[in-house]
């Protein structure tokens, strides 16, 4: 960071500077990903803006931190994405490359931005390498790579031959000051983008020493202003200034087709304001300013509303040709708004816990007024109880969604691993993301996304072969790894799917032998085998790489997932491929359940599991040996558990039961309850250590009478449903006597 | 005669209510009848910001008042620059001249 930061500058970056640093790993992510699309799509001009904006944003931000070590090295990178997009030069496979590296020294500078220490010498050296093969890819030749950029970058540079002179009128707030901005920086950041010919201070405007409050700001500049930056590049050196400042931008050169030819070139976008503001033709002030004439006229009675590009057109003097191109423009649009036009606003992701977790409160607070007021038998009283359940599951569910982003975004992470570590193995490999914009949770985003690394990246060393091996086998050359996430059963089901050599079951069954996974000369069914790959310690993998084959990653792989309350199953067939499914919860904090009791025991299933109840049933007591019985449904036999067996509850069975039918995956079964309570929304709370080994129970839940019901883990209950450990887990079961016990809340 | 201010070495929006009340108060104990021309001297100045900039200028209006000879002089070369860069060199040309001078 520049060492010529005053006091009240350093305090307002130590505040801001965390809002840079994660708005630059953004675009740092997104340049990555433009990269990699534009490997695949090279040439696409609006690909190629994009990957220049998003330099450009970085660099300017960087600016505005004094971060001149990241505004000097992303200037390097600038300056060949502009050459990339004036066509002057062609991105090649080692161009990109050699981008993606810079793209890792941005990220590892912006990172580093609050530490200057962590930057060690060795990344300066790479840097300085880096540099010099940028110039050595744009044909520039004793380049020193050593000199210190920094002086290209925040000294103004000469204008370009197609730079143009603005008009620039600024008069800030009085406030200014007191807000911790300074005028004077603006000014100094506003020379990243172009020169100042001349400017004049309104000195008349400042009062004399008996009449001025300092902390108050009087300062009003015209300047003239020599630049080849647009419009909204200008604005953001003003941009701290927010409603703080009056800013009229001129450009009194700008000819018409030059908006005109902006317009053809731009993509198809709703808004003709939004339309103007982008290609600079007006400021978003004016458009605001245009828009507020524009309401206000159309509250007056009688009269019809003028169109926007009429009212910019009174009061900006815009050009009718103008007007009339952004109108052909607007009118091309398609009815679908693209992705990137909506609105966003930045959230702290503890301050949405903390909404969630006081939510959490409110609904078992809900449900135990709704209880109370239902005791009291008052109609009126109930129904208020009903009305605010409804409104605070309205909320609950709004709530819930804003914590919601799309996988894709951590699928996107993985096209730059399989591209590396592909070219590192000798493999050529095609990845295929399908689904990227099914939802989940963003806490189980964040704690699926090392599992998914490990799993993708097992998949290309292990899985998938080499070009000659897979022509060997009759396969194409290049293999495919497709990731696929979709919402299924209420929860979300990411596939890891690969074409390679499938898992040998085989050499599974001789290492696990080995190992003493399984006593030596036990044959377990094919699904058991496969699963052998999540034991701990296990690999078959003949060689360590730094890549896999220790052995270490797929059991933490499954207890991770296990974590998330998902699981994981393998499908493989040897010389085919493998397949890797893992069902997520949509979210960890509160779900929809469906409230059963079984004796004086309370249990919720998720209702989404839930496919079906038969009531009335009479009660089995002829069970098998694993306390099951079967039941005929629509001429399909579906096995039947009792709780009140599974988990040894000492309660009297009643003569008539109900059977709710569950799915998991793709099987289903049965589960036997004394009394279906109905829909609950719960709240889950982890369970503590006493209950952490208890299969089929995934949570636990306070209801409204403070008493404590238990969550099943519907996937795991229905592999405890068809094992034989059902008389295990039985005995010595804490369940039983626990569940009799009521908490206090 | 010629009267001389000191100014202090920030001239920040932390200090500029002060430095304010400073220059008010000696200006108010000065017999401006006596008075040929007035210095300001910016020597000590270290660290300025739009807030102490703009006080100059305040400062700049309130001695074209008084109807006497006057100039802030001795600037330091940052804080010509500052002056440069918000345009007010001109308005303050005495200092940019002073500090040019030898």
């Amino acid at each position: 960071m520049s060492d010529n930061t005053s006091a009240a500058d350093q305090k307002f970056i130590d505040e801001v500077l965390p809002v840079f640093i994660s708005e630059a790993r953004e675009q740092i992510e997104a340049i990555e990903h433009l990269l990699l699309e534009l490997e695949e799509n090279s040439g696409d001009k609006e690909l190629l803006d994009a990957l220049f904006r998003c330099a450009h944003t970085v660099k300017g931000s960087a600016g505005i931190f004094g971060l001149d070590k990241v505004v000097a090295f992303t200037h390097h990178v600038e300056t060949i994405l502009d050459r990339l997009r004036d066509g002057g030069l062609t991105l090649t496979p080692s161009l990109s490359t050699l981008l993606l590296q810079c793209n890792d020294q941005i990220l590892h500078l912006v990172d580093s931005a609050s530490n200057d220490v962590a930057d060690i010498s060795e990344n300066i050296a790479t840097r300085d390498h880096l540099i010099a093969q940028l110039h050595a890819a744009m044909g520039d030749v004793g380049i020193d790579a050593s000199k210190p950029i920094i002086e290209t970058a925040a000294v103004p540079e000469t204008p370009a031959p197609s730079s143009q002179q603005w008009l620039i009128s600024v008069r800030f707030g009085p406030d200014c000051f007191r807000n911790g901005t300074d005028p004077l920086a603006a000014l100094h950041y506003l020379e990243c983008f172009g020169n100042v010919t001349v400017i004049s201070c309104a000195h008349e405007l400042i009062p004399k020493l008996d009449l001025i409050d300092p902390e108050s700001c009087y300062l009003c500049f015209e300047m003239r202003f020599n630049t080849t930056a647009l419009r909204q590049e200008i604005e953001t050196a003003f941009s701290f200034f927010e409603d703080n400042c009056e800013l009229r931008l001129v450009e009194p050169t700008s000819p018409i087709e030059h908006y005109i030819s902006l317009l053809n070139a731009m993509p198809d976008r709703p808004y003709l304001g939004e339309i103007l503001v982008e290609i600079g033709a007006i400021s978003q002030q004016q458009l605001d300013d245009a828009l507020r004439i524009q309401r206000h006229a159309q509250s007056a009675p009688g009269t019809p509303p003028p169109m926007i590009g009429e009212v910019l057109q009174h009061q900006v003097g815009l050009a009718a040709e103008v007007v009339a191109a952004a109108l052909q423009k607007q009118g091309k649009r398609d009815s679908a708004v693209p992705a990137d036009e909506q609105r966003y606003i930045r959230v702290q992701a503890d301050r949405l816990d903390e909404v969630i977790n006081l939510l959490g409160e409110l609904v078992t607070a809900g449900a135990g007024a709704a209880l109370m007021a239902s005791q009291t038998r008052n109609r009126n009283l109930s129904e208020v109880h009903q009305h605010m359940g409804r409104l605070i599951e309205g909320v609950r569910n709004g709530t819930l969604q804003l914590r919601m982003v799309p996988i894709g975004e951590t699928f996107n992470r993985f096209r730059r691993v399989v591209r590396d570590t592909a070219a590192t193995l000798g493999k050529e490999v095609a990845l295929e993301i399908v689904g990227g914009d099914a939802e989940m949770d963003k806490s189980v985003v964040e704690k699926i996304a090392d599992p998914l690394m490990h799993l993708v990246r097992n998949g290309l060393n292990h899985g998938l072969q080499t070009p000659a091996e897979r022509l060997a086998a009759g396969k194409p050359a290049q293999g495919n790894l497709i990731l696929s996430a979709r919402h299924e059963s209420g929860g979300i089901l990411i596939r890891i799917q690969d074409d390679g050599r499938g898992i040998d079951r085989d050499r599974v069954l001789k290492r696990a032998w080995e190992r003493g996974l399984v006593e030596a000369g036990e044959v377990p069914a094919d699904a058991e085998i496969l699963k052998l790959i999540f034991a701990p310690g296990f690999s078959t993998a003949e060689t360590i790489t730094n890549l896999s084959g220790r052995g270490v990653g797929m059991d933490v792989v499954s207890k991770n997932i296990a974590a998330l309350r998902g699981t994981v199953t393998v499908h493989s067939e040897f010389g085919s491929g493998t397949t890797i499914d893992i069902r997520l919860p949509l979210t960890l904090a509160i779900i929809d359940g469906f409230l059963i009791a079984v004796g004086d025991s309370k249990f919720i299933i998720p209702l989404e599991s839930v496919i079906e109840v038969i009531a009335g049933q009479r009660a089995q007591d002829v069970l098998d040996e694993r306390g099951r019985h079967c039941l005929e449904l629509r001429g399909a036999v579906l096995p039947v558990v009792s709780l009140r067996r599974l988990y040894g509850l000492d309660s009297k069975p009643p003569a008539r039961v109900s059977v709710i039918v569950l799915g998991a995956g793709a099987t289903q079964f049965g589960i036997e309850v004394d009394t279906l309570l109905g829909q609950h929304q719960t709240v889950i709370k982890p369970l503590g250590h006493l209950f952490k080994a208890l299969r089929g129970i995934s949570g636990s839940s306070i209801l409204g009478n403070g008493e404590v019901a238990l969550i099943f883990d519907v996937n795991s209950l229905c592999e405890l449903a068809a094992t034989d450990l059902i008389s295990k887990t039985s005995r010595n079961s804490p369940l039983a006597s626990s569940l009799s016990r009521t908490a206090s809340v | 005669m010629t009267i001389r201010f000191d100014l202090p070495s920030v001239l920040t929006i932390y200090s500029v209510t002060e430095a304010r009340h400073a220059l008010l108060s000696w200006l108010a104990r000065q017999d401006l009848n006596q008075t040929k021309s007035i210095e300001i001297s910016a020597k000590n100045v270290e660290e300025i910001d739009g807030a102490g900039l703009q006080l100059l200028g305040s400062l700049a209006q309130t001695l074209i008042d008084t109807g006497l000879s006057w100039e802030i002089s001795q600037l330091r070369a940052p804080i010509v620059e500052a002056c440069a860069r918000v345009g007010l060199d001109k308005f303050l040309r005495c200092a940019v001249q002073s500090e040019i001078s030898p």
